[in-house]
């Protein structure tokens, strides 16, 4: 019963003051949140960035690949003992591994080859007709193998060494970029793969996998040999943090394990370099989170013993009571202390909670999707910490009113001059001083290396002015009563009451700290935001890109036209990357439609780029049109090698996609000769001689020789006539190679004089000159200079450009990149493009038109990037996360200073309401009070606010320029230094706007509060 | 003139002051508050302490509830020295030996709690049950008129009640001597003679000694024994309605009002021994004696 009643009296208590007690509930909350978000974020966005790395990895940097060859039967288990022996833990931390065994079947006859494979699980991924292999000795095939070599469900194939196989299901891959295959699709489906196009190269010799069963290999003939194979991707969506370290020690268990490499077991993984990806993304989070968080905390504690401060003063009759009826120390202590500590103790649970539900609100909009948001030990601890400070504040706070004398609180007036609040100035501000001297002095902040110690300037700066600044308003507004006497009644009240108020200095402090800190943080999001956007912009280059793999056979750019015959909201890409530069081949007119031009920052680089884009596209030769049934060309050979060459014409006929070859016929060794050539469906288009060796050579020669040409000449409806053939002009014909001086074309009134060397190339191509040479270009100024430059082409080999213009970021590839026309470079490439990446560049909004009718082209999107995509990635780097935090932490702390602010400010003059019912006794008007308060609360709170606010920018131009914005800071585009203004003054002035609208309204409800009959009661 | 009474109760003393001094150290100066209080009070008598704002009166009653200590002089509550105990004696005493109604009631009460928790409240550090404690405040709130409002918040009951419900909180744990800071300065007369009836009926049930600071006349009449405090020093009592001079320890004297228009401040007297006393005359301004009866002095 005793501990009910003083429950009830302590419950009636806090009742009785609830709108202090509130305020200290919400203070205590806040800072229990604050300290609560910090690691609870931390944890957070440490699986978020863990996620985001592993996720988006490819599957070699996400899993392992172990193969070792052997006998087909006991190799697996094997390797299976080996890997268990050196990374035990792996199966902890891994999905269930998919094996393999895969025998190579050379078919002798056709030199072509196969491979026959057993792989666990595999009819779940493919789509069968038919059925699954179940038992030794059944296969199934695949659709393309099936339509090549006619084979049907129940047939048989006899495969060398093998006994006879029977065909029970034929399959289609549905998707060979499944993690699954572990990126052995291009392996197993060199042509049912729909991802790779169906293309059939050339140099594809073997046909797609035969899939069987277990018992199939293992009973292999004891001759047999072949790869076993274990694929082991993590289990990411359950991977955890403390996993990591785990990870890495597993793997290096892998690499370093003795019995693997002596079996001579082959590990494949680059698991170590997103270990090493996601570390740093850590790291780059955990100090800015560990600085903000110790930050906010600190001020939150602050604002803690500033609030309490004051609702503790206004307890002091009560507790004088206490101490009245002869309640000892320890009792008037604990009777002073409960109603706070009561409330504080309160706040440990609201706080946790509180700070996780704006963590998991954060969460929700910054982290990867999914991303579980808990609340681990180091937070409960954290919490308990920040309550022990909430606690410590509260026994500071009340320290002075607990131990004042009884008379002394009747009489208030103090017996002696004991105001120390100079000394908790003092500390604060040598504290401050000493911290900024410390990171300026030594270097630890400068421009020349980013330092995420760049945080604390704006707390110590924000401290440091702060405390020099409450000491100078008091002394301004004693100067500004002394300076004019004929201020009015409330204006002087006010400035007087400021002057001699012993609390507006700790609301000044307060005040002016947390806005430093609000503008700072908010100073360094809107120039995140502004910069990440920048790369974004860039990196992407147009609002979405996608990444496509058109039917084989087709042009990109024809399908790209027919999805959108506008030409303004998509444009076909192809890139190839070398060596660290990216080619960026494209059609100008539709690119320039769908680029993003905000990528062409600074001053007149809009226009660099308009000019440079069309640069791209000059004024090209006319076509060498062929219109009639016969070609014949009238030439002299000087030289040739090997003989038996044949000449061949490359027309490109009305609506064909691909050359058509002409044979003209067989070459003699020397001497003049007119060879003809049926033109098939032309008119067409010549695209090049070619000097062809005899198809008869065990291993194809390289065509040497020297050829004069003469005349072409058509044969049409009206017989023979010349065709215009450009013989006489030695730039109209080039004869492309790596090396100069071997291929060689010279125009004279004899014709035209080619003489080459083909070297290891097969054939000797002499080229109709469609394309300017060397074909215009643009770059980045990192990449290289206005003039001659070797690019890479779509094939791989040198493309020789003519630099017209440098940008400082290439849309793309800002720092790297070199961008062409995409039809030239394609005219220029004369191996293979298979390498080129295939891409769709998109104008806002286009992706949900276009897209549909790209796919009924047959285009397969295979990857889709967005400039908010990666705005969003970058948001979710360490440094974007921490700014965010920084934000909403100090946001919320400034809410809370100007709410602290006003409520002391509110008790301060609650507690004067004698003196002011005493003003209004005497004739003082009412409004004229009220003008008193408001204009005191205004002076101490806009000073508060405008100090604050100018300390932020003053550390936003000292130090924001050093605060990491990204992981690795990209090279291009220019970023901004400084956030754009405009927002930033807006929502600044809002918030001291706000602060100016509550502070009228505590005043207005203050001033009516004052009533004649409280002069009945003793001053508080 | 007044009859010299000698002081009573000796054997018995509650309040005995001597010689007692109390400065206020006041940031830069220091302010005389008492010049040489001597005082007793009787145990189970009951004192109005009257005089003038500023006299000294409240200052006096301060230290006899150990909330101050004197500068010099002695300080006797039933027998314990005041001057030199300890800040846990004076909570002692302040537990054990005195109550204390002060002029506010925001000074006397817990304006959220009820009128029973303001009773038990200030029980709090005694060692009684629960259930003793809460009968006690029942019993002290029949007896002040308020048993009925003992569950009401103690700032939502009237002026006279709040100060009637103070008088049951000093009385709640049985004290010997009562101080009462102007205790009915706030009230109409109706709830004024009842403080005072209460307080009188704690003497006459309880025994309680009353000390009571007052510049109501008709509450120092109800309390017996008036001591008038002019200028930090006891000027004169009152007792059965007589007004009497007391006589300071340096032989000086403090004249009533009405005296002193006979002799205001500054004047020269001349004071001559009679037979009964002695008497005091106005010297003329011309400077001529007056002629006496008795022997000059």
């Amino acid at each position: 019963m005793r501990g009910v009643g003083s429950l009830s009296s302590l419950g009636r208590g806090v009742r009785s003051r609830a709108g202090a007690n509130a305020m200290i509930l919400v203070m205590a909350v806040v800072a229990v949140a604050s300290a609560v978000a910090g690691p609870t974020y931390y944890a957070a966005a440490r699986l978020s960035i863990l996620r985001d790395n592993f996720i988006s990895a490819p599957v070699v940097a996400r899993g392992f690949e172990a193969t070792q060859y052997g006998q087909l039967s006991g190799t697996l288990q094997a390797l299976q003992s080996e890997i268990a022996g050196a990374a035990p833990g792996l199966g902890r931390l891994s999905d269930q591994p998919t094996e393999a065994i895969e025998a190579t079947v050379i078919d002798p006859d056709t030199n072509s080859g196969t491979t026959l494979v057993w792989r666990s699980n595999v009819c779940a991924h493919l789509r069968i007709q038919g059925g699954c292999p179940t038992a030794k000795d059944q296969i199934i095939i695949s659709q393309s193998f099936a339509s090549t070599t006619g084979l049907r469900i129940g047939e048989n194939i006899d495969l060398p060494s093998w006994s006879p196989m029977t065909v029970v299901g034929i399959y289609a891959v549905p998707s060979g970029s499944d993690d699954y295959w572990f990126d052995r699709a291009s392996t197993y489906f060199p042509y049912e793969d729909s991802q790779s196009g169906g293309s059939r190269s050339s140099a594809v010799l073997t046909e797609d996998a035969l899939f069987s069963t277990e018992a199939t290999m293992t009973t292999a003939p004891l001759a047999s040999q072949g790869e076993v194979v274990i694929d082991d991707l993590l289990d990411v969506p359950n991977f955890r943090t403390s996993d990591l370290a785990s990870l890495s020690r597993q793997i290096v268990g892998l690499s370093d394990s003795d019995e693997l490499s002596g079996a001579q077991a082959v590990i494949t993984s680059t698991i170590p370099q997103t270990v090493s990806s996601v570390q740093t993304a850590w790291s780059a989070l955990a100090i800015p989170v560990l600085l903000i968080t110790l930050q906010l905390l600190g001020l939150a504690w602050l604002l803690l013993f500033l609030v309490v401060s004051e609702a503790v003063r206004a307890r002091g009759p009560e507790v004088a009571l206490a101490k009245l009826r002869g309640q000892g120390r320890i009792r008037t202590t604990a009777f002073g202390l409960s109603e706070p500590v009561a409330v504080i103790v309160a706040s440990l649970p609201l706080g946790a909670l509180a700070g996780w539900s704006a963590t998991w609100l954060l969460g929700r909009s910054l982290l990867r999707a999914g991303t579980p948001v808990g609340l681990p030990a180091i937070s409960w601890a954290v919490a308990a910490a920040a309550t022990a400070g909430g606690l410590a504040s509260v026994v500071l706070a009340s320290w002075k009113t607990l131990r004042r004398p009884v008379v002394e609180q009747w009489r208030r007036a103090s017996t002696a001059g004991n105001d120390r609040t100079w000394v908790l100035d003092s500390i604060l501000l040598t504290g401050a001083v000493a911290g900024l001297a410390e990171l300026l002095a030594t270097g630890k902040v400068s421009s020349a290396h980013r330092s995420a110690l760049s945080l604390l300037v704006p707390g110590l700066l924000g401290v440091a002015v702060a405390v020099v600044a409450s000491r100078v308003l008091p002394v301004a507004c004693r100067a500004v009563i002394r300076g004019s006497r004929g201020t009015g009644l409330a204006a002087f009240l006010a400035l007087r009451q400021v002057a001699r108020r012993p609390g507006g200095s700790r609301t000044t402090i307060m005040l002016a700290t947390s806005f430093a800190l609000a503008t700072f943080s908010l100073s360094g999001w809107a120039l995140d935001r502004a910069n990440f956007r920048t790369v974004a912009n860039s990196q992407v280059g147009a609002s979405t890109v996608l990444s496509v793999v058109a039917p084989t056979g087709t042009d990109l750019g024809t399908l790209v036209a027919k999805a959108d015959p506008t030409g303004r909201q998509a444009a076909a890409v192809e890139e190839y990357s070398s060596n660290g530069v990216v080619t960026i081949a494209v059609d100008p007119q539709p690119w320039s439609r769908v680029i993003d031009w905000r990528t062409a920052v600074g001053p007149g680089s809009r226009e660099t780029l308009q000019q440079a884009v069309a640069a791209l596209d000059p004024p090209e030769p006319p076509p060498l049109v062929l219109d009639g049934d016969t070609v014949q060309l009238d030439l002299a050979v000087k030289s040739l090698s090997p003989p038996g060459s044949t000449l061949s014409l490359d027309v490109l006929a009305t609506g064909a996609t691909a050359p058509t070859p002409v044979s003209l016929g067989v070459l003699p060794k020397t001497g003049p000769v007119s060879l003809r050539g049926s033109l098939p469906g032309c008119p067409c288009i010549v695209e090049d001689l070619s000097v062809v060796p005899p198809p008869t050579a065990f291993a194809a020669a390289a065509p040497i020789g020297s050829i004069d040409f003469r005349a072409m000449e058509v044969h049409g409806s009206g017989g023979w006539r010349t065709v215009d053939s450009r013989f006489s002009s030695s730039t109209a014909w080039i004869s492309p190679g790596d090396q100069p001086t071997s291929n060689m074309v010279t125009a004279g009134s004899a014709g035209l004089a080619w003489t080459f060397d083909s070297q290891l190339d097969g054939e000797a191509v002499l080229s109709v000159v469609d394309r300017p040479s060397p074909v215009p270009a643009f770059a980045s100024v990192a990449v290289a200079p206005k003039g001659p430059y070797s690019a890479t082409g779509l094939d791989g080999t040198s493309l020789p450009v003519d630099v017209k213009a440098t940008l400082a970021a290439v849309p793309g590839a800002p720092a790297d990149g070199v961008v062409v026309d995409r039809r030239f470079a394609e005219l220029a490439s004369t191996g293979d493009l298979v390498l080129a990446q295939q891409q769709v560049w998109l104008a806002p909004g286009a992706a949900s038109r276009v897209v549909p009718k790209l796919e009924a082209e047959g285009v397969k999107v295979t990857a889709i990037e967005t400039q908010s995509g990666y705005t969003k990635t970058l948001t979710r780097q360490g440094p974007g996360l921490a700014g965010v935090l920084f934000l909403g932490e100090a946001g919320i702390a400034s809410v809370l200073a100007a709410g602290g602010a006003i409520l002391g400010l509110y008790l301060t003059s609650r507690r004067r309401r004698y003196e002011l019912a005493a003003l209004e006794a005497t004739g003082v008007s009412r409004r004229s009070i009220l003008s008193a308060i408001a204009s005191e609360q205004l002076i101490v709170l806009l000073f508060g606010v405008l100090v604050g606010i100018g300390t932020g920018m003053v550390a936003t131009v000292i130090a924001l320029r050093d605060v990491p914005q990204f992981l690795t800071q990209p090279a291009a585009p220019t970023l901004a230094t400084f956030p754009p203004l405009a927002p930033l003054v807006g929502v600044l002035a809002a918030a001291a706007l706000v602060v100016l609208a509550a502070t009228l309204a505590a005043s207005v409800v203050l001033a009516r509060s004052v009533r004649l009959d409280q002069l009945r009661e003793a001053p508080a | 003139m007044s009859e010299a009474v000698a002081p009573t109760g000796a054997a018995a003393t509650a309040v005995r002051c001597d010689a007692l001094v109390h400065v206020y150290g006041v940031v830069g100066q220091e302010v005389t508050a008492l010049r040489g209080v001597d005082l007793e009070v009787g145990s189970g008598e009951m004192v109005a302490l009257l005089g003038p704002s500023g006299a000294g009166k409240s200052t006096l009653l301060w230290i006899l509830a150990g909330l101050m200590r004197p500068t010099a002089g002695l300080v006797e509550v039933y027998g314990r020295n005041l001057r030199n105990i300890s800040a846990a004696e004076a909570t002692d005493i302040r537990l054990r030996e005195v109550g204390i109604v002060m002029q506010n009631p925001a000074r006397n009460l817990l304006s959220h709690e009820t009128a029973i928790g303001n009773v038990m409240f200030a029980q709090r550090p005694t060692r009684r049950r629960y259930r003793t404690k809460r009968t006690r405040a029942l019993d002290l709130l029949e007896a002040v008129g308020l048993r009925s409002v003992g569950t009401r918040p103690a700032g939502r009951l009237s002026g006279g009640e709040q100060q009637r419900l103070a008088v049951a909180v000093a009385l709640a744990n049985g004290p010997r001597l009562l101080l009462a800071d102007e205790p009915t300065s706030q009230l109409d007369r109706a709830s004024a003679d009842a403080v005072v009836d209460l307080i009188r009926a704690a003497n006459a049930d309880l025994g309680t000694t009353v000390v009571a600071v007052t510049h109501d006349p008709e509450v120092g009449a109800a309390l017996g024994r008036t001591v008038t405090i002019r200028d930090g020093r006891v000027g004169g009592e009152g007792r059965g309605g007589q007004e009497y001079i007391v006589v300071g320890r340096d032989g000086s004297v403090q004249l009533r009002d009405d005296l002193l228009e006979v002799l205001p401040p500054g004047s020269l007297a001349q004071a001559r021994r009679t037979s009964e006393g002695i008497e005091l005359r106005p010297v003329p301004t011309d400077g001529e004696e007056t002629p006496g009866t008795g022997s000059d002095i």
